[in-house]
Parts: C-alpha cells; sequence; structure tokens
C-alpha cells in the first residue's frame, strides 16, 4: 500500500466514526488499527466536546490521516478552548471494577493506544497528533 | 457504525444480549435504556459481532456488574474479539469480570447453576 492522505470533516462525531468504519473496505489489512483509531477518535472528540461544552463553547474537528502500511499517523484539529488530552491524571486502576469512579478511562486508553503523542495549542486553534501502530505483518497479509 | 442489540433469555434466571457493531459513546446509551428492562440473575453480553468498545460502552458494562453485585447477581462476557478484549485488559477489567472465549463455554457455565 502506497501513503495515502485523507482528510476527514464531519460535523458530528458519528459522521467521523462512520468515515472510519467506510476506510476497512478500502483497507481491509488495516481493520484491527482502524477500530482503535476509531476508539481513539471517539475518546478524544468526547472528551474535547464535554471539556468546550463546561466552557460553554462548541468544537469543530477536522481529522488529518496518513495511511501508511505499517501505521497511520494523525492530527486532530479544533477550534475550541485548549485542552490537553496527555496532561490528564491516570484513573486508579487496581480498585475492584465495582468501587472505580466513573470516568477516565477514555483519556487513559487514548494514551495507552497511541505513540508519538504531540498536543499543540495556539490562537489558530489546537491540533493532537499521534501515531497508531499496524499489527505486524502476516503470511496471509495482503498489506 | 451502528449498534444492534438482540435480547434473548439464556435460560429461566438468565438473559443474552447479543451486540454487533460499535459500542461507543452514541451508541451506549442504547445499550443502557435495553438494560433497564431486565431483571434477571446473570446478564450475559455476547460480543461476537462487536467491532470496537469504547470507554462510554465499558461504563454501560461496569455499572451494570456494580448493580447485579448489588442484588447477588452475575455478569458474564462472551466472544471477545481480539481488540474488545484489548481495551478489557488495558483498562485491567478482566479479573473482575466472568469472561468465556466460546459460546459453548459459557453454555457450560450456565448450566453449572441448574
Amino acid at each position: 500500500m502506497q501513503r495515502r492522505q485523507l482528510n476527514l470533516k464531519h460535523p458530528s462525531l458519528r459522521g467521523l466514526l462512520d468515515a472510519l468504519a467506510a476506510l476497512k473496505t478500502e483497507h481491509p489489512a488495516l481493520t484491527a488499527t482502524l477500530d482503535e483509531l476509531s476508539l481513539v477518535v471517539d475518546e478524544l472528540v468526547s472528551n474535547l466536546n464535554k471539556y468546550a461544552r463546561s466552557q460553554g463553547q462548541s468544537t469543530r474537528f477536522e481529522l488529518e490521516l496518513q495511511l501508511l502500511p505499517d501505521r497511520i499517523e494523525c492530527a486532530l484539529y479544533d477550534d475550541g478552548p485548549a485542552f490537553n488530552p496527555f496532561a490528564a491524571a491516570d484513573p486508579d486502576l487496581e480498585l475492584p471494577l465495582e468501587e472505580r469512579p466513573i470516568g477516565g478511562l477514555g483519556l487513559f486508553l487514548f494514551r495507552q493506544l497511541v505513540h508519538d503523542g504531540r498536543y499543540i495549542s495556539s490562537p489558530e486553534g489546537n491540533c493532537t497528533q499521534f501515531t497508531l501502530a499496524a499489527p505486524p505483518y502476516s503470511d496471509t497479509g495482503n498489506r | 457504525m451502528s449498534l444492534e442489540i438482540m435480547i434473548l433469555p439464556a435460560n429461566e434466571s438468565a438473559t443474552r444480549l447479543s451486540l454487533t457493531g460499535s459500542l461507543d459513546s452514541e451508541t451506549a446509551p442504547q445499550l443502557e435504556q435495553a438494560l433497564e428492562q431486565i431483571s434477571a440473575k446473570t446478564i450475559i453480553f455476547n460480543m461476537k459481532g462487536l467491532s470496537f468498545i469504547s470507554s462510554a460502552g465499558l461504563r454501560v458494562i461496569f455499572a451494570t456488574l456494580k448493580r447485579q453485585k448489588t442484588v447477588g447477581g452475575k455478569v458474564a462476557v462472551c466472544n471477545m474479539s481480539p481488540g474488545v478484549k484489548k481495551v478489557f485488559e488495558i483498562v485491567k477489567a478482566m479479573p473482575g469480570l466472568n469472561i468465556f472465549s466460546s459460546t459453548e463455554e459459557l453454555d457450560d457455565y450456565l448450566a453449572s447453576f441448574q
């Protein structure tokens, strides 16, 4: 597979997730990575939206992807208030499930799944950059 | 991708929910709503058709576990895909749940209560 650049602009999280699901048909070898990307985008967009609402603001998103044989490089641009997803505290995972407080898992999952994370905020907007690694090549893989 | 939920009685005291699609922040309320109608002693989530689960989906599963424990009930999960299993592993949820790799394994577990 050659490098492929995509720019996804959707007014809703559902639109972004549906666009990522559609990409699995075009790139079946990246199915597992695209599922992880859907999870990561869900967590990121939900948290950025939640923070923006708490500040009385709304946010627009744009997702830029570089699809490569061994990884997907991503940049999520938003125009909401600055919120660094790499700075949130980790939840206490040693507590039994039924005693754990609600919340905090989403950004923890995000941070565990991505590599090379970077957050940039400027008056023009914010950008969360990260990379998702594809599983190793298999004998039957068609990448 | 949407979420499809099929609710089937597994036996006299257990209800099975077969989940297909995506259990994410937009579809998790659908599952919460479906669970409101269920008062079985054992609630089983069959995840065979689930392509991914987000933290919103995990919260519904954990809230169900919490509720079931308060009434002496159980929660079981079966047929996780590798991707879904990875999410449960990252948040260290595997030890707190009854997890079965196949429907047959789960049926044996259910039969042990009859």
